[in-house]
């Protein structure tokens, strides 16, 4: 297929429309551009995104404030140990229909929606979160043998609590493989929570003066899928998410120490898709090596599966990760020993 | 901002000069590496070359060494030019390093002429490598040191000069059967040596080769000996053949002129008869050169060109056992007779040194070490340790000159199983018995006399230790 790049007017409604929306964001939740900028990359890759960060940092705020922004139906569930498969799927129940006849009709759960906020999704069961394996991965909701569509748009957008381990089930590594980025909520800086605390009573988020339509957000979707990835930025990819296993040839030293189990396969297909959605964010119609750099620890940092001698050395995934992008040649030029390329 | 094309042409020369930098570096690298291992294995070869001895010459090593490491280098370098990276990786570096988004990487695709990304220098390639660096420079000075050091010192390392006692025994043995095989000495003087050398052969002791390498040195000294008288003998023989011949000559060109008179004939024949007993010509030649000469007839020309002849062969063969016996190296210096410049024992004969100094060419520099070794006093032979240590006769001592002198114990001391404890005592022991014992003991007082091995006072700090031995 001959590729082409799009010209900059193909490209200019798209991306300021998603100028706007970041503006929107940032208008809203204050302090917090890179992650508003990372959540925006996700929702326009169609991915779904793990938040972790302790209480009171914004998460949800995040979150509702994103499905005002983008007018997108919003659902929260909070995650508890006796929340059941149905609670969130939907349920068939009896009723009467009309006639006197009694069928089984169904109710849909909370899952039908655009926006699904997964608050605490690890104090939920092993049972309930595999319940939302198909939904993030097919978006489709199969009961008595019957599959139903979710509507799109459909993210979601969980959050976990980093401390409070005690009644909590670790989200399985399929289901961590599902969420295209885990992003850190981290603190805010005092001169932030200054602002927030003059400027907000209560905290309490302002409503957003622009909303992004849904048939734009439609566009920039379909623009999104055009941005062209090429050849040697997916190279580097392939290489970066191969070199995440300790077996490979071009695995750094730590990584062979320190990783059980690199990437999957899904991590690559994540990081391009992420890439392409950064390209356009920027209003770029190409990936470069550098939107790919950006992404790789969001990307990879709940991919790789790290040994107890990691946990030991306190060495982190989201380091690895880092640290690997750093170390492998974007050019795929096999550099001999001693040889360096200097910007 | 620039056209579509000239933006595309720009994007393709500045990869174009990134992979040049590149291929520069790759050239540069394997270059090192090459003169690295050229110079290395260059270096190794040279130096085996002068342990071995092979001639040549210090501008010759040198020109070994650079065209060695020279086209080592070349090679190497053509070579690492194969890795030089394709076209599309240097755009992709040149898009990295610009942080131009992939633009730059997709300066071919339709429709990139509308985005026209600012062209990014190309970045620098830098080739740093400390550990070839270090060999190169190891490498250079190990090359300079094989290239110019004397070629003296790798002799003196190679140890090749310092046979073992078995080896100069089998050597020495070869040369006396050789000497026996062609009868270059008197027998019972040859069996006497051989026997010699086969009694050393057997008690040969490897804990104190000193003394068989001593022994050695006798038997090759005798043989030197042997040889110098039976050159000696050999040559006043020659000088009697060659009287002999010139006496025939004579004779026989008078006898052409004309029969002599009786008295006369008489009176040759007698001189010639006497003349010939009286020479070192083995008494069965003198009868029958006589013979010949004389013969039934009485003296006559036929018979003195007979003698003359039958001289001339003796002559030959005394000649040819000469030879051998300059070609086993057995001739010492003064009995050379070889003036004809024929000689080749450079190790006896001053004329042959100082030839193979003019005419060796490379290995004069070996030889004149050789001749200086020699020469040193004290010199034992180029096995024997080095040529300038003084000859010294006594008891090897320290460098302090601290030296137990040996003492014969008279053979009235009491064995040491019936001896017992009478004290102790801090002063000189007291053995009334024993007074050799005393007066040159290890424990005398007496200061050594001039040129004799100095003797060592027991100090007051061993006498505990030498109290200790003597406790039951």
């Amino acid at each position: 297929m001959q590729m082409h790049l799009l010209t900059p007017q193909e490209i200019a409604p798209a991306s300021e429309a998603l100028q706007q929306t970041l503006a929107q964001m940032n208008r809203m939740l204050l302090g917090r551009e890179a992650l508003h900028r990372l959540v925006l990359t996700g929702i326009l890759a169609r991915g779904h995104i793990l938040l972790e960060g302790l209480p009171g940092l914004g998460k949800t705020a995040l979150v509702k404030a994103l499905s005002d922004i983008l007018r997108l139906r919003f659902k929260r569930v909070q995650f508890t140990p006796d929340l059941m498969p149905g609670d969130i799927l939907g349920a068939h129940i009896l009723q009467q229909a009309a006639s006197g006849a009694r069928e089984l009709v169904f109710q849909p759960g909370p899952v039908f929606c655009n926006i699904l906020l997964a608050d605490e999704i690890n104090r939920a069961s092993p049972k309930t979160q595999s319940a939302m394996l198909e939904t993030m991965q097919e978006r489709s909701v199969t009961l008595l043998g019957t599959t139903r569509q979710l509507p799109l748009p459909f993210f979601v957008l969980a959050s976990q609590n980093p401390i409070e381990l005690e009644g909590t089930y670790p989200l399985p590594e399929a289901q961590l493989d599902r969420f295209l980025f885990r992003l850190n909520v981290g603190d805010l800086p005092t001169e932030t929570l200054v602002d927030i605390l003059t400027g907000r009573r209560h905290g309490t988020v302002p409503e957003p003066s622009w909303t992004l339509p849904k048939e734009t957000l439609e566009s920039c979707f379909a623009i999104v899928d055009q941005v062209v990835l090429p050849d040697a930025v997916a190279r580097w990819i392939a290489r970066l998410v191969t070199a995440t296993h300790p077996g490979a040839a071009e695995a750094t030293p730590r990584v062979r120490t320190y990783v059980r189990y690199g990437a999957s396969p899904r991590a690559a297909i994540a990081l391009a898709e992420a890439a392409r959605a950064a390209a356009l964010l920027d209003g770029r119609p190409s990936v470069g090596f550098e939107d790919v750099r950006m992404l790789v620890e969001p990307v990879l940092n709940h991919r790789l599966i790290l040994n107890y001698q990691a946990r030991l050395d306190h060495v982190t995934a989201s380091a690895l990760s880092e640290e690997l992008a750093s170390a492998l040649d974007v050019a795929g030029m096999r550099l001999p020993e001693g040889v360096e390329v200097k910007a | 901002m620039v056209g579509g094309n000239d933006n595309r042409k720009s994007v393709l020369n500045e990869a174009g000069r990134f992979r040049s930098r590149f291929r520069r570096a790759l050239v540069f690298r394997g270059a090192a590496l090459g003169a690295l291992a050229g110079s290395s294995a260059a270096g190794l070869l040279t130096l085996a070359g002068r342990f071995l001895g092979l001639p040549q010459a210090a501008a010759d090593r040198g020109l070994l060494l650079a065209a060695v490491t020279g086209g080592s280098a070349v090679i190497a370098g053509l070579a690492a030019m194969r890795r030089t990276p394709p076209l599309p990786a240097c755009l992709a570096a040149l898009d990295a390093a610009g942080r131009a988004g992939g633009l730059v990487m997709s300066v071919g695709l339709a429709g990139a002429d509308a985005w026209n990304p600012a062209v990014p220098q190309p970045p620098r390639v830098v080739w740093r490598s400390p550990r070839v660096t270090g060999g190169l420079a190891l490498s250079s000075v190990f090359c300079l040191l094989v290239a110019l050091l004397p070629q003296r010192l790798f002799i003196g390392l190679a140890g090749g000069g310092r046979p073992t006692v078995a080896a100069v025994i089998e050597q020495t043995a070869a040369r006396v059967a050789r000497i026996e095989a062609e009868c270059l000495l008197p027998e019972q003087t040859a069996a006497a040596i051989s026997n010699q050398l086969a009694e050393i052969s057997q008690t040969g002791d490897a804990a104190d080769p000193a003394r068989t390498l001593d022994a050695l040195d006798h038997i090759a000294e005798e043989l030197t000996r042997a040889a110098d008288a039976q050159a000696d003998a050999l040559a006043e023989e020659r000088n009697a053949l060659q009287a002999a011949t010139a006496l025939a000559a004579e004779l026989a060109a008078h006898l052409d002129s004309g029969p002599l008179a009786d008295t006369l004939a008489t009176t040759a024949a007698d001189a010639l008869a006497q003349m010939l007993s009286q020479s070192p010509i083995p008494a069965s030649l003198a009868s029958n050169l006589l013979a010949a000469a004389l013969g039934p007839d009485g003296l006559s020309a036929a018979g003195l060109q007979d003698m003359a002849t039958l001289l001339r062969e003796a002559g030959a063969m005394n000649e040819a056992r000469l030879a051998r016996l300059g070609e086993l190296q057995r001739v010492e210096a003064s009995a050379c007779r070889r003036s004809d410049g024929s000689c080749t024992n450079a190790v006896a004969c001053s004329g042959a040194l100082a030839r193979l100094l003019d005419e060796e060419g490379p290995a004069a520099e070996a030889a004149a070490c050789l001749a200086a070794i020699c020469a040193a006093p004290g010199s034992g032979g180029i096995s024997r340790g080095r040529g300038d240590a003084p000859l010294t006769w006594t008891d090897p001592s320290t460098r302090e000159h601290a030296a137990f002198k040996e003492t014969v114990l008279s053979g009235r001391m009491p064995r040491a199983d019936e001896a017992r404890l009478e004290g102790l005592s801090a002063a000189v022991p007291d053995v009334p018995d024993a007074p050799a014992a005393t007066a040159a003991g290890a424990l005398s007082t007496h200061a050594a006399a001039q040129g004799t091995t100095p003797q060592v006072i027991v100090l007051p700090r061993h006498r505990e230790t030498v109290a200790r031995f003597f406790e039951p």
